[in-house]
Parts: structure tokens; sequence; C-alpha cells
């Protein structure tokens, strides 16, 4: 029998509803259509004038797999300020740049948040990630396998091998790892810096395999395209973190040659040096070229004021940036011929000119970019800021007298070169939808996610209208998680194990013949034991359809 | 047995007796059990042929039902103020159970490496460091610079695999890879050349001088690589010997230093290792070079990676105060059983049978392997499968970053130690009436 919630305003682009009065119907953790009249309901929730979007979906969040169990590591007094005692229904825990597993679960529902993927999975350790994220209650998960670095692919490449090749490698990766979609990080540079390259631009030959990151990127996007996986390639770009990094970005955005790709974190990619102290916003420029160019997606991967710690594949630009460790104390990982990992502690001040700068030029991101479909809401968790400061953020967005209020209060030459101050626009609820719901559930392929039409899982997220957003989206009323009430006034009410979304691309298992002698040569792990088994994904994995292959 | 190979035969088994977990050996069921044939090493033929005396559970010694042992067990940690969970040799499935319980109760959580481990756990949370994993050693490493002993008994296959194996990807002369060992023990030394030997590689070189003498012969090395002069007798190292080595390092184009966790053992462990840390660096500045820090038995990278990712902390973390608490002192078994401040002891080793390795007299309920031998007999004695032989299950390698499936490789009644934790789980529930929903 089915639960009725009656008369909330709904937020739901995936049906045009841009605040319509309609009520809802959920009966086995679906939404289903309203049944006829004379139907028993089970049970009603007023849900009058209340805001009523599906759950949030976060598309880029680091969430699972080796490097944040090192960044927990490296910092135990994180945990020790931040402590979650257990209840009868949470396991206990804490942290605040990096919580604890079940914390992250309960403190996305706790926003109204039903899934978040983990972007950089190194394929070595993918089995770890999916064992972090199993541990990771109430919402859906998922992630990126890590591309473009790795031994077995640069040396395809830089043996001419065929794209065909390359397009079975890909889909092999995405099956033994469970994952999603394929990222790169800083094409070619992870490896380069194995051999101690400290810089590798867009069109420059990388050691060994004398490979530029630009022919690494584009057999990537290809093979993605002609497997029909949905999500497009996920790039970190080049140069992360270089003041005059917006030049190559920009050229990324010209190398993609038509392909979909999506740059991630693009706040961190879009500097320019104008100016006195040779560091700029690029963000303008990044917008023009994101308007002009509809294959292009991006998330923001926003910086907050405070204390983070920051976690990424890219060792090239971690090692580089160690000297702004803070706390003084810093991990750097070269991985298994495939990866590496560094972890830096940051803490984002705003009195100091870069990190002013570097809030401003995120928020011109989102505000300069038209188009709500294709930019994303992130502060790339934890590296521009936890999670957690999404209600802030989305505040920022919402209300120009908030932001102006902030803006006022940074470094004041970074307010000054920042062109925030005269940008009026203000996100609407439907776009604040858009950009957190349906647009990732889109781009990553999730047809029954991120939308509340019939036929979608339940998860929804209902929230009291209030002129302060940051207070709105911090504590929603009531979020359901495939139609099970979770939370109720911003407080756990339940738990539960989300699913795992994955894709699984047809290719010509020959593949594993040449790639079961690679391991063998030059591993040391077996292909049957690399491979992760369904059994130890457990009930959750959810196989996504791919589109009708456009390359066979 | 399982899929590859004749039907008694399974191939790319995976091998959970130390922390380079390899996973390419064959083993054959025989009529007396489990054997190694092909690709093994004095732990692992020992491992998988130790065959598991039949056993039962004993309440108090005597025999008992499996059923009475979880009852008894559940009845002394209902009533414990502070129970300890210790050991905790045990798989992913093992260890998850076992954090479940501690928290529900409590309780402490503390691994038997944890003494060696800890050296590197603090040096993570004061200075971080640089390292690399098992492949990336086996094909880049041009110069392996081993400080201290350990690497021969701990990690018997660790120069086949990871120093002279027979091709890399990026060419080169394996033969020409130079390994320096730093006060190793004679069998390390020993071990290492027999290594290069067989690979027709270049001697390895001893810079002898005792464990004692390690953290002045790191410092004296330091300060070599920075320029600095050393008095002559530093750390009983010649100083020709600091020289050469400084030397090979600053040329190496990726160089590896290696450690085993308790090869460092002595008050000044963690004073060299911070040295050891600070050399890569330094070096790093101009080319490249990793640390390996290599341990891992009984699981014990994987209780830890597990226990950070569901609390934040690593081991040796209490529940006590309902939250996790971590405090490498405070919460060190052996403290807390032999002061008695823990009152009720789950004892958990899945892959050895030895013995109960604390004093005190607190009540104990074991979960071990069949046939383990007590110099006190516990209260609960649950005989538990070994991962890899008796079930499936997954394990972390020394790197910390690789994590492989074990196999269940011959049948078993006993039950794994996430079972076995499970009915305790559920048998205090029952007991207690209060249901553990907390997910």
């Amino acid at each position: 029998m089915p639960v009725k919630l009656s008369g909330g305003r709904i937020f739901d682009p995936g049906q045009n509803l841009d605040g319509a009065v309609r009520d809802l119907f959920i009966e086995d953790g679906r939404i289903v259509a309203p049944p006829p009249p004379g139907t028993r309901i089970d049970e009603t929730i007023d849900l009058s004038g209340k805001i009523v979007m599906a759950g949030g979906i976060d598309m880029h969040s680091h969430i699972g797999g080796g490097k944040v169990n090192i960044a927990r590591t490296l910092l135990p007094e994180d945990h020790r300020a931040h402590v979650e005692p257990r209840t009868a229904l949470r396991r206990s825990g804490g942290g605040h740049c990096t919580p604890s597993t079940f914390v992250t679960g309960y403190r996305y529902a706790e926003m109204g948040y039903t899934a978040a993927f983990e972007p950089a999975i190194v394929p070595a350790n993918a089995r770890q990630a999916h064992m972090e994220m199993a541990d990771v209650p109430i919402i859906d998960k998922g992630g990126y396998v890590m591309l473009g670095n790795d031994d077995f692919l640069l040396r395809l490449l830089a043996g001419g091998g065929e794209q065909a090749a390359v397009n079975d490698y890909v889909a092999w990766m995405l099956l033994a790892t469970h994952a999603l979609g394929i990222k790169v990080v800083n094409a070619g540079g992870i490896s380069a810096f194995k051999f101690n390259g400290r810089r590798l631009d867009l069109d420059a030959e990388g050691p060994h395999y004398g490979l530029t990151p630009r022919r690494i990127l584009l057999p990537l996007a290809r093979a993605l395209h002609d497997l029909g996986v949905p999500h497009p390639l996920h790039v970190h770009g080049s140069n992360l973190g270089v003041p005059g990094n917006v030049e190559t970005t920009l050229a990324t955005i010209a190398a993609s040659e038509g392909l979909p790709m999506h740059l991630t974190h693009i706040q961190f990619h879009s500097y320019g040096t104008e100016g006195d102290r040779r560091f700029s916003s690029g963000a303008a420029r990044i917008a023009e070229a994101v308007n002009g160019n509809p294959h292009i997606s991006v998330d923001v991967g926003q910086i907050m004021f405070g204390q983070t710690v920051t976690a990424s594949g890219d060792t090239m630009s971690q090692y580089r940036n160690r000297r702004h460790a803070s706390p003084d104390k810093w991990v750097s990982m070269d991985i298994e011929c495939d990866a590496g990992c560094g972890v830096v502690p940051f803490r984002y001040r705003d009195r100091n000119f870069v990190n002013a700068l570097q809030w401003a030029i995120g928020l011109e991101t989102f505000l300069l970019i038209e188009d709500p479909w294709r930019v994303f809401l992130t502060t790339d968790h934890p590296n521009g800021a936890p999670f957690t400061s999404y209600p802030h953020l989305i505040r920022l967005l919402m209300d120009r007298q908030f932001r102006n209020d902030r803006l006022a209060r940074i470094n004041r030459h970074a307010a000054r070169q920042s062109i925030l101050g005269s940008i009026d626009r203000e996100y609407s609820l439907y776009e604040i939808a858009i950009m957190t719901r349906t647009g990732p559930a889109r781009i990553l392929g999730l047809a029954d996610r991120g939308h509340l039409g019939v036929g979608a899982a339940a998860d929804i997220a209902v929230y009291r209208e209030q002129d302060d957003k940051e207070a709105m989206f911090a504590r929603p009323e009531y979020v359901f998680k495939d139609g099970r009430l979770v939370v109720r006034d911003g407080v756990i009410v339940a738990t539960c194990d989300g699913a795992t979304h994955t894709v699984r691309p047809e290719f010509d298992r020959r593949i594993e013949r040449t790639l079961g002698d690679h391991f063998e040569r030059f591993g040391t792990v077996r292909i049957g034991n690399f491979r992760i088994s369904d059994e130890e994904i457990g009930p959750g994995l959810t196989v996504h359809p791919c589109r009708e292959a456009a390359g066979r | 047995m399982s899929a590859g190979g004749t039907s008694d035969q399974a191939t790319d088994v995976a091998c959970p007796f130390c922390g380079l977990i390899c996973d390419d050996l064959v083993v054959e069921a025989k009529p007396a059990g489990l054997e190694v044939a092909a690709n093994g090493c004095p732990r692992s033929s020992a491992g998988f042929g130790r065959t598991p005396e039949p056993d039962e559970p004993r309440v108090g010694g005597k025999p008992a039902s499996r059923q009475q042992a979880v009852a008894r067990a559940a009845e002394i940690l209902a009533d414990a103020r502070l129970p300890l969970f210790a050991g905790l040799g045990a798989d992913v499935a093992g260890i998850r159970a076992i954090l479940a319980l501690a928290d529900r109760l409590g309780g402490v959580v503390d691994h038997i490496g944890s003494a060696a481990l800890f050296r590197n756990l603090r040096t993570v949370q004061e200075d971080g460091w640089m390292t690399a994993t098992l492949s990336e050693v086996r094909n880049r490493v041009d110069l392996l610079v081993v400080f201290g002993s350990g690497i021969a008994s701990g990690f018997p296959r660790f120069f086949e695999r990871c120093v002279w194996p027979s091709e890399t990807l990026f060419g080169g002369d394996i033969r020409q890879r130079q390994v320096v060992l730093v006060a190793a023990g004679a069998n390390d030394v020993a071990a290492a050349k027999d290594a290069a030997r067989a690979a027709g590689a270049i001697e390895p070189i001893a810079i002898d001088s005792g464990a004692d003498d390690l953290p002045a012969v790191v410092a004296a090395l330091r300060a070599v690589l920075n320029g600095r002069t050393i008095p002559a007798d530093a750390g009983a190292a010649e100083p020709g010997a600091l020289h050469g080595l400084a030397e090979r390092m600053r040329r190496a184009e990726y160089g590896v230093a290696a450690w085993t966790a308790g090869g460092l053992d002595g008050a000044a462990g963690e004073l060299t290792l911070g040295v050891i840390v600070d050399i890569i660096r330094d070096l790093n500045r101009h080319t490249r070079f990793s640390g390996l820090p290599l341990s891992g038995t009984d699981n014990g990278v994987g209780a830890n990676q597990v226990c950070t990712w569901q609390t934040g902390f690593p081991v040796r973390t209490s529940f006590a105060a309902g939250y996790p608490e971590h405090e490498a002192w405070c919460f060190d078994a052996a403290r807390l059983a032999e002061s008695g401040e823990a009152d009720a002891i789950v004892w958990v080793s899945a892959f050895r049978d030895d013995d109960y390795p604390y004093l005190g007299t607190a009540p104990l309920i074991s979960l071990s392997m069949p046939g383990s031998r007590f110099a006190r007999d516990p209260d609960v004695f649950i005989p538990v499968g070994t991962p890899g032989l008796d079930h499936a299950g997954q394990v972390f390698r020394t790197d910390g970053v690789v994590a492989l499936p074990l196999r269940s490789l011959r049948k078993s009644a006993h039950p794994s130690v996430a079972e076995a934790i499970a009915d305790i789980d559920v048998a205090i529930a029952t007991q207690t009436g209060y249901e553990n929903r907390a997910g």
C-alpha cells in the first residue's frame, strides 16, 4: 500500500516542475502513479508549503579509498576534535575534514543527500575503496576508476595500440573495479613524477613513453564515447593550482575535439597571472569557453575558509604543494604502476590573498556559467572544503546580499581583483535542484535517480522554506531513501544500505589474455585476484545500461 | 578445490601468512592436508601445511557445544565493564564484526602486531612520509637500502618478487640493481646474497653495525647526504662506507629504503625511522626515492585500515566513552590485560596457533585456530577457521594499498571469526534484550 506525501511544492527539473503543488505516492521504494480513487493509503504525510526535491547527488566527493584513510591517519587531531557518540541507531565515529565512514553517511543524509560518488579509485586500490564505501550507510555510492597514468595504457598508446584495444581495456577495467566512469588525473603527469618529472604541459612529451597528455586524454574520451558509457571522461587537468593554468584548461577544452568531457574541480584550474602578485581569476574566460562548448561540463571544487585536507592522485601537484602543508606534514605515494596519491593538509584563510581569490574564482565560475545542467555543486570534498559546507555554499549562490557581505570580509586586494561583487545573479531553487539532483543523475546515467517522476527511486528530501537558505538546506524536515524515512527534522531516524552504481559495457574478452600476461610479467597481483567479484560488492550492486555502442 | 588447476590443485592462491600476500601460489590438496606445490616459502609451507587438529569448543576447560560456548562468551561480555578485543588476527569481515561489537559494548581494540606497527603509524601521524607499493618497487628500484633486520624471516620472497624479477616494464639491467643492507641480520644478508646470485645480479653490500648503532648510523648518513662532516666512528660504521652509500643514494634514479616494522626495535626506533623518512624527503628534491615499510603479518595492516575508516583512528582505540578515543599507551592490549583494567578479553587469532601472550587473570574468550595450546586454558574457547584455507575473505598487503581475496580450499567445521562474533552478538541481544541495530 502506498504512502502519500501530500501537497508539497515540487522542484523537479526532470518533470519541469518549478514549485508546482503535487501529491507524491511511494510504494516498494519507488515513486508510483496516483492510485485509483478509493485505494487505501497506508500513511499520509502532509507537506503543505514544504519544498520537495529528489535526494541530493554529489558527483565528486572523496569518500572512499586509500587516500581518504591516509588523510585520517595523518590527522588524528581532526577526529579527536569532532567525536560522534554511538546511539541505538548509529555507530560512533567522528572527524570534520575526512569523517569516518559511518559519520559520512549520516552527514550526507542529514543534509538531504542520498548519493555520493568517489571520483578517484586507483585500480590497485579499488577493493579497499568499495570496502570503505560499503561502510558508508544510507546513501548510494559509486566511483570513477583512474586511468591515464597506468603503465598498461601508456605502453599500449606509446606502442601505437589501436582505439579498439583501448576501448576493450577501458571496458574491462570498469567491470573489474565495478566503476561507473573513468577519471584521468594529470594525464601522464603522475607517471612522469615517478621518472622525476616535475611538470608536464598539455603538449609536452612525458618521460619514457614520449606521450603528451593530449595523446592520453583523447583515446580515453573516445573510448567512453565508443562504448556508450553515459558519464564522459572525468578530467582532472594538467597543472593543477599553477598560476596561468587557465591557458592549459582552455587548451584542454579545445583538445576535446567535440568529444564529451567533464572537467572537474575547475576552480583549481582557472588561474591567470595578471596583477602585481601574478595571480588572477581566469573564471570569466573559462565560463565563456564552457558556455560556448555544449559538450563540456564542469564541477567547481569551491574552497571554503578553514581547516581541511587535500587528497589527490596528482602526486606531481601535491608534491609541489607540500610547502603549503598546514599542519606541516604530508604523504606522497607511488602506487602499483597504476597511479599515485598525495595527501597535504590545508588551512584556507580569508585574509590570505591567494585563498581569498580562490574562493572568489569558484563563485564567479558558478555564477558566470549560464547552463546549470553543465555545472555541478562540489567542493571536491575534502580538497576545497568538507561536503558539510554545501548548505553554506548554496546560500552564497542564492543570496546576493549574503555573498557580498562575505566578500567584504576577505582579503581586500583579492576582493578588489574579483568581479564577484558586480554579479547580480542569484540561483533559484529550480536551478539548485538541477545542479545538485537532476543534472548529476543525468550526466552519470542514473535514469531512476535525481528526479521524482513515476518509476524513480523514492530518494526524497523535504525542506522548510526559509529566507536563510543555509539553515534550510542544512536541516531537511524529511529525507526518504528508497522510500524509507531516514531523517526527520535533520536527525537520523533509521539507517539502511545504499546501492553501488556501475556500468558494464561490452568488450572483446581477448583483452584479458594480454592483460593477464601483463599482470603476471610485471605486477605482483594476478589478474583473477585483481578483479573484484560481484559477491564482494554485495546485494547493492546495480548495473546501469550503456547507450547503443557507437563505435562497433 | 577452486577453479584453476586440476581438481585437487588450486592456482593463483593468495597466501595470508606475511604482509607480502603473494597470490601466485599453487596449492594441492593431499590426503594429509594442503601442500604448497609451487611458489612457496617457509612461511606459506608452514601455514598451508598445518593440519588442524580435530578440535571442539570448550567452556571452563571442558568440551561444550558451540552454542554453549557462545552463550558463556555472551554472559562474560555482557557483564564486563571494559572488554578488550586483542590479537585481531582476522580477515576484513572479522575485523568489521569485532569493531561493531566493541563499539556496542564500549570495548577496546588492539592488534598483536601493534608495537611494531605503531612505529610506522606515529611517524605518519607526526610527519607523514613518501612511500611506494610492491609493484612500483619491482619495476623501478635501482638502489635498495635495507635498514635493520627482519626481511629474510618475515618476508621470505621479497627479493625474488620485488628486487630481482625476470623482467620489468622499463627495461634496464635488473642484474645491476644494487642492494645495500645497513645493520641487517646475518640471515638477511645471506638471503639477499643468495637471491642476487640466483638472479646473476651484482653482490649486495652489507654495512655492518649493530642494531643499537642504527640511530647513530642513519643520523651520520643524513649528515653526509647534507654535505656535513662526520666523526670517524659515526655509529660504528666505516665513514668510507657511509660516504659510498650516500653517493649511491644521490645517484639513484629510483631508490627505495625498506625496513621491517619489527626490525627497528629499541627505544630509538621511532627516531631512526624519523631520520630515514627525512633522508627520503631530502633526496626527492633532486631525484626520486621512496620508503617501503614492511609489515602486515596477521592482517595487521587490514585491521588497522578497517579501524581507521570506521573510527577515524588506528587500533589501540577505545569505545568506552561512547565514542572512539585513541591513545597508543592507554589502549595497549598488554597493559590493559596485565594491569587488570580490562575485565574480559576476547583473543582473536585465526592465522596462528600461538599461545595467548599476555599475563593477567581477566576472563578469557579465545577465538583462535583449532589446536591452539594455552598456558592458561581460556574460560571460553571457540576454534575458528583460517581465512584463505577454511573460508573466503579479504586481507591487506604491507603497502596498505592492495587488498587481496582469499579462497576456501577445504571443508571446515569451524566458523569464521565474523560468524563467531556475530553469534556472540546475537546471544548478548537475547540475554539482555538489547538489539544491536546500529549501522
